[in-house]
């Protein structure tokens, strides 16, 4: 089922909660709302539901308009993060619940009731009540729950993020894997980036009520048109700092604080230079020697595992990058930063719009 | 399992269950299916119609009737429109100084002594004694409230007859040679009061006992560490903790004991200078021992009483705060 | 060594203070509570008397002893069980109908977004403060005018209907208020995965969020069956026919009638009045705990 969103706008009471947000999504696909809390993307999701009615703007699934379904007429599946089991059921009723009311025979309702729940591998758990299941257990419950109607679209609000880290990671995969092979359109509402980037074909972003970037996890951690995408999407976060360009003899420089100034290769010079611009750095895209580049003392260290971040500070201005352990570096050393200046964002810092990408 | 039935036992014998009430959605997918607009009716329709009985229409008779001399001598068809005669009559009628004045002695101390007194004294003691020990006393004290009111007054006769029955004569005075007597009759002030109050005291001391408990540990033991005492910390923690549930309970019970009067009914019937207005009212308007009504006037008398309930209650409205308990519904599509 | 033994020593020297802090509170609440276990130990004693002096059963020439069980025996008198009946009617047709409407009212308040919705919420706790008492002449007029329209007569004057149904209005106000804040309390998302599933508001309400309230049933139930069971005003102003007369208002007409009131024959009906809400009592403290510092309408 395809849906798309045209200048989708929601307020409650007075205040505006959603910005004429616009949206298309392919059939099959499989989409992530991403941002902070607050940001309207659960509030969005449940426009699609039917649970919520948006203030203007239409829904549409395939060429039919839904503003005006009920949500049972709209052939959806949703997973809550709270799983919201009927707790006075047993796993079939749960299960089975949308078929009874639809009057399917029983038949047909153990028939699906048995598929699905071997599906999500909880076969053997039909006759017990949900309040004797652990939290994995309920999650596929819900997500059967979901399945068993065979909707068309498949909704999710945060539906992970009540498990512990290693049920988590599992679930993620498992979900993708059953989407995938369902075929069934799905949203997934996450504020976790590495869900939506790693389950997601293409994420939504979105703050304070205005969708900031749609495109594929690559594009929008590589191509960020925001600063605010910049700065949310990637761990650690991206490195940010007031800087102005100057063109030269046909090249660009960027010029930092302590007069460092830096050439910037074509592929990333901006064709537009306002007045005050702000550059963007990856920590892995920065390097740390003790040869060449610019001098920034070791403020602090904190091993992840993986890698070690490495705060470093010159002139009470501070970056964040990465180090592999073995690096032999201390708190306090005196070290050299060198930037990858093929991987630099810039950004106008009045409209926080990227300068390199539309 | 339940939800195959379709009609569950606490539902059962409604009307509003037959399924074509059931609202709009049922209604086909593609017309307007957004949901009934009245569905909520539905919902709210008996409550506001009984709401509407039996609150609203008797108020508004309370204020016609009381313009009228509707009385058993005029029957319901030959009274007339006499305008404000009866509210004057009030304030001109010889026994309304006596009743306001009885009706002040007993909401007073009632109140003071018992509702809020003794309940906050119950509180405080209850819950500085082992915890089964509190809960025993604080059940033993909420028995006179859910005791059938007529074997309670039953008990209360009893407790104050004279010898050689009354209990308090026979294991008090009589014993330390003191004269005995009826003591609803010689008593009778104390005696209303008293009766009333042993209900009373339990709903101040529920509602304290909750807030007391709720307060935080960690402001009692500081309390401790400082080296307060038991007074000190009543005095300087516990009252001014529980501010706000002590005037609740004040202003409900005051406007409570205003307007209640079945105790002293079933205990005295008004004899003995004990008549306080409620009774008067209800005595005037509904039920005395010649038969013999006066509508108009007995209206007039209870709609004082409405009067005073009435800003009694946009008080709480206003200073309780009761609109913060509302929020949003979080469903849109009905 | 001196310093050693006399830490050893200090545990057992602190010396054991009588314990004032409990005993002084224990002694102030048994004070106060005399006259109730008093009254209460002689309605027990006294079922089972000719006749009482004070605390102790004497026989009709007024000497110690004269125990007996004839107070009980108006449980062979069939206008008893009569009563009885009439009695649990009023209690269970009570609470049945509080719980109804109640929880469909709460429900809507809780859930539904209507006009005028948080005007009603506003009356509803408005109404929970007022004083139903002040009402009850103007409620004769009202039961009185039912009497006289065909069909809903029953629900008139005089009439056990009557009695149930303002019974059932004086109960509303704290019945909404309760089961609205139980439904409060239920997350939304449950509600909203019922609706996906496909479920009408209507059988949301009866299959979803019934179920989620139980403690909530369970308390209004209790709370109105013993307050219908207890009743008497109500019954004692609207119903003056002795056929759907309950306990209370019989009671009531014993004390008020037999010349020299036999206290021993009434307190036995008392108690048999009593056992029930005592029954209930004893093993849902806790509801009813729960319910009367919800918010009570406190009776005097």
């Amino acid at each position: 089922m395809r849906v798309s969103l045209e200048k989708i706008t929601k307020d409650f009471r007075k205040v505006r909660v959603l910005q004429e947000i616009n949206l298309d999504i392919k059939d099959g696909e499989f989409v992530a709302f991403l941002g902070p809390s607050g940001c309207g993307k659960t509030t969005t999701l449940l426009i699609v539901s039917g649970i919520y009615k948006a203030t203007s703007g239409l829904i549409k699934f395939d060429d039919t308009i839904v503003n005006k379904l009920v949500p049972k007429d709209r052939n959806i599946g949703m997973v809550f993060q709270s799983y919201a089991l009927y707790s006075h059921m047993n796993v079939y009723q749960n299960l089975t619940f949308s078929l009874m009311l639809k009057k399917k025979s029983k038949q047909e309702m153990d028939k699906a009731a048995k598929e699905t729940a071997e599906m999500m591998g909880i076969g053997h758990l039909l006759g017990r009540k949900v309040g004797m299941l652990s939290g994995g257990q309920q999650q596929r419950v819900a997500l059967g729950r979901a399945l068993i109607k065979k909707p068309g679209l498949l909704l999710f609000d945060e539906p992970l993020s009540n498990l512990d880290a290693r049920l988590r990671i599992h679930m993620r995969s498992e979900i993708k894997k059953i989407q995938h092979d369902l075929g069934t359109t799905a949203i997934y509402v996450t504020h976790d980036q590495i869900e939506a980037m790693s389950m997601a074909d293409r994420i939504a972003v979105m703050n304070e009520g205005i969708m900031q970037a749609y495109d594929t996890p690559s594009n929008i951690h590589d191509k960020p048109r925001t600063l605010f995408v910049a700065t949310f999407v990637g761990n650690p976060p991206m490195n940010i700092l007031d800087v102005t360009l100057k063109k030269e003899n046909g090249k660009t420089y960027v010029n930092l604080s302590g007069g460092l100034s830096l050439e910037i290769p074509p592929e990333r010079t901006p064709e537009f230079i306002p007045e005050k611009v702000k550059m963007g750095i990856r920590p892995q895209d920065l390097e740390i020697g003790k040869k060449e580049g610019l001098p920034y003392n070791v403020f602090m260290i904190e091993p992840t595992g993986r890698d070690d971040v490495i705060i470093c500070e010159n002139k009470g201005f501070r970056f964040t990058c990465l180090a592999t352990p073995g690096h032999n570096i201390k708190e306090d050393d005196k070290v050299k930063l060198a930037f990858d200046m093929g991987k630099v964002q810039f950004f106008d810092a009045d409209t926080e719009k990227s300068l390199l990408w539309n | 399992m339940g939800f195959k039935a379709r009609h569950s036992s606490s539902t059962a014998g409604n009307p509003v269950q037959k399924p074509n009430l059931g609202g709009g959605f049922n209604l086909r997918p593609g017309k307007n299916s957004l949901g009934n607009k009245y569905d909520w009716l539905l919902f709210m329709g008996p409550a506001m119609l009984l709401v509407a009985v039996f609150f609203i229409t008797p108020v508004i008779i309370v204020f016609i009737i009381s313009f009228t001399n509707m009385s058993s001598l005029t029957g319901f068809s030959n009274w007339s429109w006499i305008g404000f005669e009866n509210w004057i009559k009030i304030f001109t009628h010889p026994q309304s100084g006596q009743h306001v004045e009885v009706t002040i002695i007993y909401v007073f101390f009632t109140l003071i002594l018992f509702n809020v007194g003794l309940a906050l004294v119950l509180a405080i003691l209850t819950t500085h004694i082992p915890k089964a020990a509190g809960f025993a006393f604080r059940a033993l004290w909420l028995v006179p409230r859910i005791t059938p009111v007529v074997v309670y007054i039953m008990m209360w006769r009893y407790l104050m007859a004279d010898s050689p029955y009354g209990i308090f004569n026979e294991l008090i005075f009589r014993p330390l040679g003191f004269e005995t007597s009826e003591m609803v009759a010689a008593y009778p002030y104390i005696a209303i009061i008293l009766v009333n109050g042993f209900i009373g005291a339990s709903f101040g001391m529920i509602i304290f006992t909750s807030a007391i408990e709720s307060i935080s540990k960690d402001i009692m033991n500081s309390s401790l560490v400082d080296g307060a005492n038991i007074l000190q910390r009543i005095k300087y923690i516990i009252i001014p903790q529980i501010k706000w549930p002590l005037m609740f309970v004040t202003t409900f019970q005051t406007l409570s004991l205003i307007t209640s009067f079945e105790q002293i009914m079933l205990l005295t019937d008004g004899a003995y200078g004990t008549e306080v207005w409620s009774l008067w009212a209800y005595h005037k308007g509904l039920n005395n021992y010649f038969g013999q009504f006066q509508w108009g006037f007995g209206m007039a008398l209870a709609g004082i009483l409405v009067i005073i309930s009435i800003v009694f209650c946009i008080l709480y409205l206003k200073f309780f705060k009761f609109s913060d308990m509302i929020q949003e519904p979080k469903i849109e599509t009905l | 060594m001196i310093v050693k033994s006399k830490l050893k020593a200090s545990p057992q020297t602190i010396p054991r203070t009588f314990p004032w802090g409990k005993v002084i509170p224990f002694t102030i609440l048994l004070a106060f509570s005399i006259p109730l276990i008093l009254g209460i130990y002689w309605i027990v004693i006294s079922t089972f008397s000719v006749s009482t002096r004070g605390l102790v059963p004497v026989d009709s020439a007024g000497n110690p002893g004269g125990l007996t069980l004839a107070n009980w025996s108006f449980l062979k008198d069939p206008i008893l069980w009569k009563l009885t009946l009439n009695t649990f009617i009023l209690a269970t047709t009570l609470t049945l109908g509080v719980l109804l409407v109640s929880s469909m009212a709460g429900y809507a308040l809780a859930r539904i977004n209507f006009k005028g919705r948080k005007s009603f919420l506003g009356s509803t706790m408005i109404l929970q403060a007022f004083p139903a008492t002040t009402l009850l002449i103007a409620t004769y007029f009202v039961l009185r005018f039912i009497s006289g329209v065909p069909l809903i007569s029953i629900f008139g004057y005089d009439t056990m209907g009557g009695v149930i149904l303002v019974s059932i209005s004086t109960q509303l106000p704290l019945g909404i208020w309760l089961m609205k804040g139980f439904f409060d309390a239920i997350p939304w998302d449950l509600e909203r995965a019922a609706l996906i599933d496909g479920c009408s508001r209507w059988r949301t309400f009866r299959q979803i969020l019934i179920p989620q309230i139980r403690p909530g049933i369970a308390a209004l139930s209790i709370f109105s069956f013993i307050t219908g069971w207890s009743s008497f005003l109500i019954p004692f102003s609207f119903m003056t026919n002795p056929d759907t007369a309950v306990i209370s208002t019989y009671m009531n007409r014993l004390m008020q009638e037999t010349a020299p009131v036999n206290y021993s024959a009434v307190a036995a009906v008392g108690l048999f009045s009593l056992l029930p809400v005592i029954f209930f009592f004893i093993f849902t403290q806790k509801y009813l705990l729960a319910i009367f510092a919800g918010g009570m309408k406190g009776g005097s």
